[in-house]
């Protein structure tokens, strides 16, 4: 193994870099370990601090994106062909900031890996896409997907014409009052 | 919109509280409103005896709906619990009757099956009833939902008066068990920790007709009830012996005048009423407040939720036509109107509108359509409204000279009030004969000498009108005279006719012999002059000759 001494270390100014061979474990940007194997870096042999080449980043890059299934470019250009609106809409209607795609398209960011999923989703599910653009599940009160709206349909449809936090209020009452017990408790004297 | 629930309670059986709701149920479908009943007194079932309903009894109910729940935990469809009533007597609002079951042996089975206190404690029964009430408003859209409880203190009570509804009408006798029962009951009812808060309308009932003396044993019961329950009682209803004794809709019936039962249950309709703050009958209070105070804002306010939510009903439509008067619109207030006759041809409110509309637009042709549209339903008309509708349509016809038609009119009036008094056909006949004489130009002295002694006979009626209805009458019956070779007393009518009119105020209008239409004064004593001079030519002003008085 080739070892150079004369670089002392940045971070700690009393050990020298050393270049190391070995499997190297990278951390993708959600926190996801990646494993790079045979990696040339260097290596501080006091603290412990890396430093790579820009060959071995490019590598290191190369298996997070392999990972990570990462959209490239014209990948990410394709699929907004395919989406059928013009780039700002179909941002908006996917929820993406202005400046988002913008970045993409010249590659100073990635999608991320679950970012890149929901992408292909859309395009593959042009319903999926629809019901996103449409905001669909504002029309749908949450309170009516919880069990309970099979078994009381009208009930729910109505609370549904109601502000979110009124009508799980008057849910929440609903169940625990009882005017059967409030009714016995009267006395004829 | 929601429907107005109001239970009706009692805590002793027999006062009559299935009666009265009834009663008020039925007028209400008289006045046009829907209703939905719940027969909740699974204990001791009826409101499908009323054989005016005209439903089926035994049909399943309350206990099979509640019961099918509780097997598929899952409210059941409505329909198969409820039935459309189909009253003896046609009424514009419908009413629904969900009873409380088939009274089979499985009916008390799965009636004692329930543990209502359970339910509501799983956390189940109030969202099951909230379910129900709201699959009632959704299926039915009844504007009001009329709950006969359980009397006494039952579990069900307790639901039908404290989780069902808006309004809970307590129901007493005079007598003591009645009053503590029911001061208990209203304390716990002020009580309770509901989810909305109670109105209570207390009625008592069956009230005997005794002199309300300071000192008699009605005033005294009253005192005691007033001390006992804490407030006043001011709503009442009489004693009935054939209440007492049959399941009668007496608000159904066809009386002149309405008997002392029927005023009962009217006042305390109204009562229940009063408290709607929600409801179609509230917001047509607050029209016709907007309407009398001119409050634009208010009727902007009303107009719109009026037509969000009853553009399909005609009292409604009236409204809204009414309304959009304030803004100077008439042109805007037709549609309304012309559509709630659509809906209902017989609403009187609309066609009274409509067709003072149309008089003072001279539009006769409009008003004649109109009335062909009302007459069309002529089997569901009572007589009074046919014979006004047929005498309007009449007065437009002569109005556009078409005398033939005038005639077949007047000739179906005569038919209507050939049982009438013989001294109330004045007008009938003189229209009748007045139309035949301008079409056939021809002198039916006999036919005028019956029309003159109806008149002869009924000169004191004469006073008591009011000038310009006595200056028309004057006015027309000088042809029937002069028909029958009176002329100098014909003279005579038309100069009293004259000292009539002149009394009249310039703003007024006097219905004219000559165009059958009202004129102002001014014209009407110019065609007045122009008559008496036609006399004196021996000619009617038409230029019809009259017989002159063979010289003795």
């Amino acid at each position: 193994m080739k070892t150079n001494k004369n670089i002392p270390c940045d971070e700690c100014n009393d050990g020298f870099y050393e270049e190391v061979c070995e499997n190297y474990t990278a951390i993708t940007s959600d926190d996801n370990k990646v494993l790079v194997r045979n990696l040339r870096f260097k290596r501080c042999t006091k603290c412990g601090d890396e430093i790579f080449s820009p060959q071995s980043s490019k590598i290191v890059d190369k298996t997070i994106a392999d990972f990570t299934e990462q959209l490239r470019t014209r990948e990410i250009e394709l699929l907004w062909e395919d989406l059928g609106l013009d780039q700002t809409a179909a941002s908006e209607a996917l929820g993406l900031g202005a400046k988002t795609l913008h970045r993409w398209l010249k590659g100073t960011q990635y999608p991320n890996r679950s970012m890149g999923f929901y992408l292909r989703a859309m395009v593959q599910f042009p319903e999926a896409f629809q019901w996103v653009k449409e905001r669909a599940w504002r029309k749908k009160n949450r309170l009516s997907q919880s069990n309970t709206s099979t078994t009381f349909p009208e009930l729910f449809s109505q609370l549904e014409k109601e502000q979110h936090n009124e009508a799980s209020t008057k849910l929440e009452a609903l169940r625990n009052f009882n005017p059967v017990k409030e009714f016995r408790r009267i006395s004829v004297k | 919109m929601k429907p107005y629930w109001v239970t009706f309670y009692s805590y002793k059986g027999g006062v009559g509280r299935s009666l009265a709701l009834a009663n008020t149920a039925a007028l209400l479908a008289k006045q046009g409103r829907n209703v939905f009943l719940i027969d909740f007194d699974l204990e001791a079932p009826g409101l499908d005896s009323f054989s005016d309903f005209g439903v089926t009894p035994g049909q399943p109910g309350v206990v099979e709906y509640i019961y099918d729940f509780q097997v598929s935990n899952k409210p059941p469809n409505l329909t198969p619990f409820v039935q459309k009533c189909d009253l003896a007597t046609p009424v514009p609002g419908q009413i629904w009757l969900m009873p409380s079951g088939c009274k089979d042996d499985d009916y008390n089975r799965k009636r004692t099956s329930f543990n209502f206190s359970k339910f509501y404690s799983e956390g189940v029964g109030g969202l099951f009833i909230e379910n129900w009430k709201a699959a009632i408003a959704q299926q039915y859209k009844p504007d009001y939902v009329f709950v006969d409880s359980r009397t006494g203190l039952t579990d069900t009570g307790g639901i039908c008066t404290l989780h069902l509804p808006d309004l809970v009408v307590l129901l007493f006798g005079l007598n003591n068990q009645n009053l503590l029962g029911t001061a208990s009951v209203l304390k716990r009812i002020r009580k309770a920790d509901t989810l909305q808060l109670l109105q209570v309308l207390l009625v008592a009932t069956p009230v005997p007709n005794l002199p309300p003396d300071a000192n008699g044993i009605l005033t005294q019961r009253y005192n005691e009830a007033e001390k006992l329950l804490g407030v006043k009682i001011e709503t009442s209803i009489g004693y009935n012996p054939q209440a007492a004794l049959c399941e009668n809709l007496f608000t159904l019936r066809k009386t002149l005048t309405p008997t002392k039962i029927e005023n009962d249950y009217g006042n305390l309709l109204d009562k229940i009423k009063s408290y709607n703050q929600t409801g179609l009958d509230y917001l047509l209070k607050r029209a016709e407040f907007a309407y009398n105070s001119n409050d634009k804002d208010l009727a902007s306010k009303v107009i719109t939720l009026l037509e969000t939510h009853y553009s399909e009903r005609d009292d409604a439509l009236l409204f809204i036509g009414k309304l959009k008067l304030l803004f100077n619109s008439i042109e805007e207030a037709i549609p309304f109107w012309d559509r709630a006759l659509d809906l209902n041809p017989l609403h009187e409110g609309a066609f009274t509108a409509l067709s003072q509309h149309y008089q003072s637009k001279k539009s006769y042709e409009k008003l004649i359509q109109l009335c062909n549209k009302v007459l069309k339903s002529e089997d569901r008309l009572n007589s009074s409204r046919l014979l006004i509708l047929n005498h309007t349509k009449g007065e437009c016809l002569m109005a556009l000279q078409k005398y033939a038609e005038a005639l077949q009119v007047y000739n179906v009036i005569l038919k209507l009030v050939k049982d009438a008094p013989y001294n109330t056909l004045l007008v009938y006949k003189f229209n009748f004969n007045e139309a035949k004489r301008r079409l056939t130009r021809i002198n039916d002295q006999q036919e005028w000498q019956h029309i003159i002694n109806i008149f002869e006979k009924d000169l004191s009626a004469e006073n008591t009108s009011a000038r310009n209805a006595q200056a028309n009458r004057l006015q027309a019956m000088h042809v029937a005279y002069a028909c029958c070779e009176k002329s100098e007393l014909a003279k005579e009518l038309l100069e009293k006719a004259a000292l009539c009119a002149q009394s009249v105020g310039p703003t007024e209008n006097i219905f004219s012999l000559k165009t059958y239409t009202n004129v102002s004064p001014q014209i009407f004593l110019k065609d007045n002059a122009e008559m008496l001079k036609s006399l004196d030519s021996s000619i009617l002003w038409d230029g019809m000759p009259i017989p002159i008085k063979k010289s003795a």
